[in-house]
């Protein structure tokens, strides 16, 4: 099943996969508005000044992918929701999210993807609200640690230096399961939170 | 945008579908459907498979209080962009995006309207006149950005910069979001081309008390009248055919290129004018236009240049300050994502550095 990569997820992962949008067995795909946050961005030129080198890599669905019929509606329902303030029932506080974002959910929801992403309210919205349509989220750390498992990287020290990063960026912290399986997959310590 | 659960049971009973019927293909029980009738709100997926048994987009049972009037001006318009469905979706999509700050923002209390019976040149030379005094211009000087900005504050209208979608293809677009009178400006538009549409949205605007006359084509007339008169005083209209009067097309260009980079004007609005003393004028201005605008920044360049949030606060504040004191008082309600996307910061500033300044703005505001 393909996941569809938000522009944060992104930005952890593409250093550490560069391939993850061109060789398919990444299983990962993502869409041209995520690919203009990240390149347009003006806080990510000083925060991720290396990521002009991966402008080639980030591949986007064609537009008739992303914009089908199914789309729409999902799109209408979700930008409905929010808009009359949805309440997200962990927090109790409404649900806050960008026009990317809700593109993203109405993109993975239209098409069967699953999300991967570090913002929580983005994808506690989808499970939420769409629980039987939703195919899931899976964590950066557990996109990593599936590729470990299916042999498409091979763990190193750069590889560590990059998700040392992490920790530095003050990135979304990571569910503890897949800490511990990435220790046991790499026999090293997840560096961040 | 509020969820209105008696539509549900009206357009079920308008498709013949019983609501008992509708509870089975949902998959929920009778009183479920009664629920949502009473006013819950159903989940995302059940609102889906809702809209599509019933055949209506999902926001159909979220009427909102918005109303949306895209106008292209004639002779303003960007190349042959006509007003398409798409283009009115896409813009009141934008505009959607501002319900709730407009819902929280105090209400536009006493505002100026424009009534006029009769929509000709005489109606609109007494409206021009008194909207220049408003707009404090010098008598002869033809209007500025900054006369125009200033104007549509002193009628009471929000002015929200935007880059608009590639399918909104106009420089600027007027609605009305909860009784707050709302002009969307494309900060890709070159300060040149900015003031015509910017003047028409205004009398739009001013004119918005019965619906009926929005985008009715005398009113587009009406309002483009009203917009170049304002824009353009008789007094300038006048001086620059008497310069032109009598002289070579080619001398004719340059002398309208020359008084049109003096006074930030677009070559074709004074044309128009022209017309009026002139009907046969016939220049072919394309060409010398093209090349004069460039020596013109957008409206997006004078409020990013430099990328410096201070700056951009205070020029946000000078241009729009019913905007950005809506903004400021109601940052501490949404995250700092919502706030960078009700200013349009996308790419162009931290939204974080800008919060931090109307932070500022915001203690003057409560002092």
């Amino acid at each position: 099943m393909n996941t569809l990569c938000d522009t944060s997820s992104i930005l952890m992962l593409i250093r550490i996969a560069p391939d993850m949008f061109i060789d398919h067995r990444y299983e990962c795909c993502t869409i041209r508005l995520v690919r203009e946050e990240i390149f347009r961005t003006q806080k990510f030129k000083a925060k991720y000044p290396w990521r002009i080198n991966f402008k080639e890599k980030i591949q986007c669905l064609p537009t008739n992918r992303v914009r089908n019929d199914d789309f729409d509606i999902y799109f209408d329902a979700v930008e409905s929701l929010i808009e009359h303030g949805t309440i997200n029932k962990k927090k109790g506080s409404e649900f806050d999210l960008s026009y990317v974002d809700k593109v993203i959910i109405a993109c993975a929801l239209a098409n069967g993807y699953r999300i991967t992403t570090g913002d929580e309210d983005l994808r506690t919205f989808a499970r939420q609200e769409f629980g039987n349509d939703f195919k899931g989220w899976i964590s950066p750390l557990g996109l990593i640690n599936r590729w470990i498992r299916n042999n498409l990287i091979q763990w190193d020290d750069s590889l560590h230096d990059y998700l040392s990063d992490w920790a530095r960026d003050d990135e979304h912290p990571q569910p503890h399961r897949q800490k511990i399986a990435f220790k046991e997959l790499t026999g090293r310590r997840y560096p961040g939170s | 945008m509020a969820w209105e659960g008696e539509r549900l049971k009206a357009l079920a009973k308008e498709k013949g579908t019983s609501l008992t019927r509708l509870a089975v293909l949902l998959n929920v029980s009778r009183q479920t459907v009664n629920d949502w009738i009473k006013g819950q709100v159903p989940k995302g997926s059940h609102l889906m498979s809702i809209s599509k048994i019933l055949d209506v987009p999902p926001s159909f049972f979220f009427p909102t209080q918005l109303s949306v009037n895209i106008s292209v001006p004639l002779h303003r318009k960007r190349g042959v962009a006509k007003i398409t469905e798409a283009m009115r979706r896409e813009a009141e999509g934008l505009a959607k995006q501002y319900e709730k700050l407009f819902k929280w923002a105090p209400d536009p209390g006493l505002v100026p309207v424009l009534r006029i019976d009769h929509r000709d040149r005489k109606s609109a030379i007494t409206m021009a006149t008194t909207l220049r005094k408003l707009a404090g211009i010098e008598t002869d000087k033809p209007m500025d950005y900054e006369h125009t900005f200033r104007l549509l504050a002193s009628l009471g209208i929000t002015t929200i910069f935007r880059y608009f979608p590639k399918d909104i293809k106009g420089y600027a677009f007027y609605c009305k979001i909860h009784k707050h009178r709302v002009v969307f400006v494309n900060n890709d538009t070159n300060l040149l081309d900015l003031i015509f549409p910017l003047l028409h949205e205004t009398i739009h605007a001013i004119r918005d008390e019965e619906d009926s006359v929005l985008g009715d084509p005398d009113e587009e007339k009406f309002c483009d009248m009203v917009a170049n008169l304002i824009q353009f005083p008789n007094a300038y209209v006048k001086l620059v055919y008497n310069t032109i009067k009598g002289r070579r097309k080619p001398i004719q260009i340059n002398l309208l290129k020359n008084f049109s980079a003096e006074n930030s004007h677009s070559m074709f609005g004074i044309i128009e004018q022209l017309k009026e003393l002139t009907p046969s004028l016939d220049l072919k201005v394309g060409g010398a236009n093209t090349n004069l605008k460039k020596q013109f920044q957008s409206i997006g360049d004078i409020l990013f240049k430099d990328k410096d949030a201070r700056r951009y606060v205070h020029i946000l504040r000078t241009l729009s300050p019913l905007f950005i004191d809506i903004v400021a008082r109601n940052i501490s309600k949404v995250t700092t994502r919502k706030v960078g996307e009700w200013l349009g910061l996308e790419s162009q500033l931290d939204a974080k550095q800008v919060i931090d300044e109307l932070q500022k703005i915001c203690s003057g505001v409560a002092s």
